[in-house]
Formats: C-alpha cells, structure tokens, sequence
C-alpha cells in the first residue's frame, strides 16, 4: 500500500516536473497528442531537446556512475549528433530516428504505456556501407508525451 | 583456453540472428560487434539486447551485452595491442581512436566514442562481425588491423588497437 502510493506520488511529482508543452517548431502553437499516433519528425527532436537537461544518473550511458550524475541527455545528444560530423570527405553521416510503441517500468510499482523514441546517427563510406553509429533512446508518455525519468538509453 | 557458445569455425557465415533471439538481433542496419562477441561468449551485463523493450525484459532467454567499451572496461587484464603478454595467444582484440580511450587510474579506459569495434582473436585469427557484410568472418590479425584503419581513418586521429583478456 504505502510502495502504491510512493509510485503514485512519484510518477504525480516526476510527470508533472518533466512534462513541458511541446509545439510546432514552425508556428510555436501547442500540438494535439493522439496517444495512437507516435511523434515524428521534429517532434521527435523537439522532445529530446526540451528534455536535454535530465540525468543520465541511473542509465548506461557514457562512462561511469560518477560521471553520469554530472552528464545529461543533452549532453548524450551532443554526442550522438557530432559523431555524424567526425568524418572524412568521402563518408557521409544518416540521421535516423523512431518511436515505437513499448511500456517502462522505470518508475517502481508502475508499469506505464509509452512510446520508446530514438535518435540515432549512422556515419557510412563511399559505397554506403556501415562505419560507425551512436544513439540516444528515452521514453515518453504515450498520452502526454512525458518524459520518462530513469528511461535514457544508449547504443 | 576459449569456451564459446558455438565453435568459432562454426559461426563463420552466420547472420547475428542465428545467436539473438530478440528483436535486435533482426536489425541489420545497427552494430553488433559487441553483441556477436557477448552471445558467442556469454556476457550478460550492463546494456543488453533483451534490455531494449519491455516486452523481452519479460522473456526468459539470456541476453548479451551490446556495448564495446562495458566490455573493455570490465576486462581485468587489458592495454594496448603492442603490450599484450606473450601468454596470451587468445583474447578480445579491440579498435577505436586513440582519443576515445583514458586512463583515470591505473588501468586504459575505453569512452564512448562511436568508432569501435572487437572481434575474438586466437593465435593469428580475428573472428568478428562484419556490419557491411551482415555475418561473421574470419580474418588474419594484419587483415583485421588493415579493415579498421581504412575504415576509421581520420584526420588528426590515430586508430589504435587493444587487447582484453577473456572475462
């Protein structure tokens, strides 16, 4: 009961902390989220941006416990993004992104529906064939599009 | 002595998918040099193929590590490929760029720089995953070290090779 009502607090506190208005890059006007239809495009980067400032405290990425609690998402997203510009003239760096339909349990006690998005860069030679790539997931909410504390992962 | 899932002769042409039983292991388009190495060897720790959704987090199979450095990093015996004992004719052969690696202590650290890659080399024979070709092959360690300087060749870098004893 009293592990039932931190996780309700919990998500109520976090939800509420890491939930920012997202809209139209193109207009500012708020968008209308259709849990059924996953963000795309420049929602999908507008998400990772307005949440760049959170930890990767408790994620796999990026080196040691230590220093996650000092790394943020914004940080990881830097990375990901300036992999595709380290390269020579002859390679060409892909950016790929996609959310699809999955649930976190990032949040103890609770098991919430979400959409898994990832940005990711590919860095590819001449011919087209793989090189290198780096990326950055995390979860959102799949009706308020939430970021989901504690959901960061790399590859 | 190496002990692998699947004799190393035996998983040469095969595509990561015949190992992964999860959804990763049918993406072709991701790297899975560390994935290849962690099915093939049993690591189980840090960022795993059956970590990627909720759904295969429930699933009973193991899962593999899919990350270069978790797995450098967690050698005890490791440094640079020129330094590697005498004793060890079988080992982890690692490649990135001489500035995604640090010493916070007393021992190499690998950061996470996307430039990297690992195979399982023994006595003379890299064996490894190739992301273009889509399935495992083999190769001699000149070879091997050849690949991996044209492919990660970079101005101002220097590409440079690893060893890390078997976990």
């Amino acid at each position: 009961m009293m592990r039932k009502a931190l996780s309700a607090l919990l998500l109520s506190c976090c939800s509420a902390a890491w939930s920012q208005a997202i809209t139209d890059p193109m207009t500012g006007a708020p968008i209308v989220i259709d849990p059924t239809i996953p963000p795309k495009g420049t929602q999908l980067v507008q998400l990772f941006l307005l949440h760049a400032a959170a930890s990767l405290q408790g994620s796999h990425c990026m080196g040691t416990e230590e220093e996650r609690r000092r790394l943020t998402l914004g940080d990881r997203l830097a990375v990901v993004l300036g992999e595709a510009l380290l390269r020579n003239e002859t390679q060409k760096g892909l950016l790929h992104g996609r959310c699809l339909a999955d649930k976190s349990d990032a949040i103890p006690g609770r098991v919430i529906d979400t959409w898994q998005c990832e940005l990711r860069t590919e860095l590819v030679d001449a011919q087209g064939e793989f090189i290198a790539d780096a990326s950055v997931s995390a979860h959102f909410t799949r009706d308020t599009w939430s970021f989901v504390p504690g959901s960061v992962g790399c590859l | 002595m190496i002990h692998t899932t699947v004799p190393l002769a035996d998983a040469v042409g095969k595509h990561i998918s015949h190992f992964c039983p999860f959804e990763l292991g049918t993406q072709d388009d991701l790297n899975h040099c560390a994935h290849l190495v962690s099915h093939l060897m049993g690591y189980e720790f840090g960022s795993t193929c059956k970590n990627r959704t909720w759904a295969e987090k429930q699933r009973p199979e193991k899962g593999a590590t899919i990350r270069v450095n978790e797995i450098f990093n967690q050698c005890l015996d490791r440094g640079a490929w020129a330094d590697r004992p005498a004793h060890l004719s079988s080992c982890l052969i690692f490649v990135t760029h001489k500035s995604n690696m640090d010493r916070p202590g007393h021992l190499l650290r690998m950061k996470d720089g996307s430039k990297k890659h690992i195979g399982i080399y023994v006595a003379g024979t890299v064996w490894h995953y190739s992301n273009s070709a889509d399935k495992i092959v083999q190769d001699t360690e000149m070879g091997f070290m050849r690949t991996f300087e044209r492919a990660y060749h970079l101005p101002g870098e220097t590409v440079t090779f690893y060893y890390g004893a078997f976990l």
